[in-house]
């Protein structure tokens, strides 16, 4: 493993990988259950998905020297160790083809209505294939600029948002119990949270492992905050009812600036944002499953399979659903148990066995 | 004419990194991208000739969906 990258570049990549799709389709689907109270669900569930990347983290540290599928071979053995690792690789391209879906139905939907959607997914699909042969470093090097440029336009919706918000909106709280906020915190937590597995691979590549964890639960919780902080001006702006139907929340809400009657038509801010962060979140996904592809099948270079890996996602992103109302069922009624599975359950599995075998050598 | 030209891209890419990857003896990269090369194609053409495919999306729902209408039932 040649390429490094730094503590500081891991920090932006988590941040903008868990910000990544969640920022404009997660008020809805909090809001969906957990009603006026959604803002708890959102702090809540983003505090339970410390948990679960502090679990991630913990299982990578055990492994300093091995990457996460040797770590895969160790714990369960070579052939089933080696199936799982082609599960997990499964999973990280089939988030890319949902990603990509994503990113392309916003495109088309708000902007470009007429236009086929193969050319949204083929402009992604070059992204994705100039990205990942440029490596890890790139990725992380161009992650760098491009943050503070999304994070600027989400805080600077947030704070054009104030004059217009009314804050009785969410009241009354906690009207229902507690049960709601359990319902709504359950979709976020698989959602952005759980799909965190992903780093994974891409903690091995970290130079400086000593404050990991600290740096990696930290981002987390940071990309977290301004997830709550999304939710809530959502709820406070567009009401309840018109939040849990519209496709694209947040994109809503931000067309409703308008200050002093020449600053209008901010919205384009929030997409600009959310076209880098999806476009990273892709990249993210795509480069994290073409490398456990290499490594499963121990490649010299994993270089040489993104192209069919290039071809095969993008007509996944065609072919998984016909449209943008079957990928939000999708989301909403499998991924959730789907995602806890790969990202929770077996992350935690692995830590036990990890933990017996030291005790038996 | 899409399907051509989806063929064409995907004959030519295949030729140029077969002949790289046996110029460098990588027999085992050599397999996974002839292997891996072949489900594109599948997908890609398939879906352009309307081929049947099976969707991977409907056994996802088929085993997960129980689990989540339980555990939903668990919460309310």
């Amino acid at each position: 493993m040649k390429e490094k990258i730094s503590s500081i570049q891991l920090a932006f990549l988590v941040i903008n990988f868990t910000i990544g799709s969640a920022l404009i389709f997660l008020p809805s689907s909090i809001v969906n259950h957990s009603k006026q109270d959604g803002w708890i669900s959102a702090i809540l569930s983003s505090l339970i998905g410390a948990v679960f990347a502090f679990i991630i983290v913990s299982l990578i540290k055990r492994f300093p020297n091995k990457n996460f599928m040797e770590i895969l071979e160790f714990l369960l053995g070579k052939w089933f160790g080696r199936l799982i690792g082609l599960f997990y690789s499964w999973f990280f391209i089939h988030l890319a083809a949902l990603v990509l879906r994503n990113g392309v139905e916003f495109v088309k939907i708000n902007f470009m209505p007429n236009t086929p959607m193969a050319v949204f997914s083929l402009a992604f699909g070059i992204i994705i294939l100039y990205t990942s042969l440029s490596g890890i470093e790139v990725i992380s090097r161009v992650n760098d600029i491009i943050l503070p440029i999304s994070l600027i336009g989400i805080w600077l919706t947030i704070i054009l948002m104030l004059p217009i918000i009314e804050p009785d909106k969410i009241s009354p709280i906690l009207a229902n119990g507690i049960k709601p906020i359990l319902r709504g915190t359950y979709p976020a937590l698989g959602f952005p949270f759980a799909e965190l597995v992903i780093f994974t691979m891409i903690i091995p590549f970290v130079n400086k492992q000593k404050n990991i964890t600290k740096i990696f639960v930290g981002s987390q919780l940071f990309a977290g905050i301004t997830l709550f902080f999304i939710v809530l001006i959502t709820i406070m702006v567009l009401n309840i009812y018109p939040t849990e139907i519209s496709l694209f929340a947040p994109f809503n809400v931000a067309r409703l600036i308008s200050i002093g009657d020449f600053l209008s038509r901010l919205e384009i801010l929030i997409s600009m944002s959310f076209i880098i962060s999806i476009g990273t979140k892709l990249t993210i996904s795509f480069y994290a499953g073409t490398l456990a592809i290499a490594q499963v099948f121990q490649l010299m270079d994993y270089r040489s399979i993104i192209i069919p890996l290039v071809i095969i996602t993008v007509s996944f992103s065609f072919l998984l659903e016909e449209d943008i109302a079957e990928v939000i069922s999708f989301a909403s009624t499998t991924w959730t148990p789907y995602s806890f599975l790969i990202g929770v359950l077996i992350p935690l599995l692995l830590l036990g066995i990890s933990f017996i075998k030291n005790d038996k050598s | 004419m899409a399907v051509i030209s989806v063929g064409l891209l995907i004959l030519v890419v295949s030729y140029l990194q077969i002949k790289k990857l046996r110029q460098q003896k990588k027999k085992k990269d050599l397999y996974v991208f002839l292997g891996l090369m072949a489900i594109a194609s599948y997908l890609s053409i398939g879906q352009l000739l309307n081929i049947y495919i099976p969707n991977p999306t409907n056994g996802l729902r088929m085993i997960f969906s129980p689990i989540n209408t339980w555990l939903y039932q668990l919460m309310s």
